[in-house]
């Protein structure tokens, strides 16, 4: 559980983004103005994008313990209201240095919600910042192993500790904030930060899990971060 | 561009928290109540706990031609030191058999024995805090030759502190 790594990793890539955003054209670009009637003019439907987050995917490399990818699909409404949906796949096969407790699970998550374009007042920028909600939910079931449990006052009996495929679901609420920027033609790149509240959870006789998928370690909350390459579909 | 730097900062912080409990024991509490008015009772000289358990214990027997015969018999454990000078409550461990039995001593002479009967629950919060036990209690038997009753206010006992016995004296036996 290198946990440095990871700390190194989000921060490399937040300035990235940032850099990318604050470039000094698009801030000259910014103080031109939009009218309300080019606002009512714009048509309801500007398009729909498909987007891969990959940040999961590279906080294993950097020596995190779990792996995660998603897929986005937007739909760009008067380029101010966003309606998202975003499924995905997680996975951790992971032992604890300091208990030697095992935990497995992989499971697809769901989420659904909205974002708002903060910028939609300057169609001509090549970018969003937006804020966002989403409701996500995951249903899956995970194993556990951990080492022989020895009775502290009486010496004995040993009782064993492995259960596998316990079922659960979890539901949560996300808040998040995030930028989007076009790189090239119809390709974007962005991040979003992302705080999570966990909603509800099916109780079990002997075990919580230790990592939902799309939701991140069984906190009461959580912070997240996507990272995402996105196209915009040519219709 | 600060702002972004402070939610980053925060960022990767949260991503190395752990939220252990305080403490991963689990322990039955009694309080000790008067029969009449409920009001606690206090041993001024306190008394001293004794428990133990019966368990599966494996006997081998090596036989006139050499082989070994396991035998598989029941034996007691005893424990000495579960609680000293118990005086208004007391938290005892629970086994990981089905049945913990109590001794509390009074006096040389006078003894109370509770037998509790119990599930024992195997539990993980979180992989980073190790595993835990938790109890649920069944059946409470007792001898009378001080107490008067044993009442289970809560059986779940696990690593929550929270009264989980009353047991009731007549105040003036206990003085």
């Amino acid at each position: 559980m290198k946990k440095k790594g990871i700390s190194t990793y989000i921060i490399l890539l937040t300035l990235l983004s940032s850099m990318l955003l604050y470039s000094p054209s698009l801030a000259a670009q910014a103080k031109k103005t939009f009218s309300k009637e080019e606002q009512e003019k714009t048509p309801l439907y500007q398009g729909t994008t498909i987007g891969v987050d990959i940040f999961g995917l590279g906080s294993k490399v950097f020596g995190g313990d779990i792996t995660s990818t998603e897929i986005g699909i937007e739909v760009n409404l008067k380029n101010r209201y966003v309606p998202v949906a975003e499924i995905g796949y997680g996975t951790t096969d992971t032992t604890d240095d300091g208990t030697n407790i095992r935990y497995k699970a992989s499971a697809p998550y769901f989420r659904i919600g909205m974002n708002y374009n903060f910028f939609f007042k300057k169609p001509h920028l090549p970018g969003f910042l937006y804020g966002g909600i989403r409701y996500g939910m995951t249903s899956f079931s995970y194993d556990v192993d951990a080492p022989t449990m020895h009775d502290p006052t009486w010496g004995e009996p040993d009782i064993p500790f492995s259960y596998d495929g316990v079922k659960t679901t979890v539901s949560w609420a996300e808040l998040l904030a995030g930028i989007k920027v076009n790189v090239y033609k119809d390709f974007y790149m962005g991040w979003s930060l992302r705080y999570r509240v966990r909603m509800k959870t099916t109780q079990t006789k002997h075990t919580e899990p230790w990592y939902i998928p799309g939701f991140g370690k069984n906190n009461s909350t959580n912070l997240g971060v996507t990272y995402s390459l996105i196209y915009k579909l040519p219709f | 561009m600060p702002t972004i730097l402070i939610a980053a900062s925060i960022l990767a912080t949260g991503c190395g928290e752990s939220d252990c409990p305080l403490t991963t024991n689990s322990f039955a509490r009694f309080d000790f109540l008067d029969e009449q008015t409920h009001h606690t009772v206090k041993f001024n000289q306190g008394f001293n706990v004794t428990g133990f358990i019966t368990t599966d214990v494996t006997l081998r027997d090596t036989l006139e031609d050499g082989t070994i015969k396991e035998t598989l018999v029941k034996d007691s454990l005893i424990n000495d030191t579960i609680f000293n000078k118990a005086e208004s409550s007391m938290s005892l461990p629970l086994s990981y058999t089905s049945k913990t039995t109590y001794v509390l001593h009074y006096t040389e002479r006078m003894r109370d024995t509770i037998v509790i009967t119990h599930q024992n629950i195997p539990y993980l919060q979180n992989i980073e805090c190790g595993t835990m036990m938790f109890h649920h209690v069944e059946d409470v038997q007792y001898t009378t030759w001080n107490l008067r009753s044993i009442e289970i206010v809560n059986p779940d006992i696990d690593n929550e502190e929270k009264r989980n016995f009353n047991i009731y004296y007549i105040a003036d036996i206990t003085e």
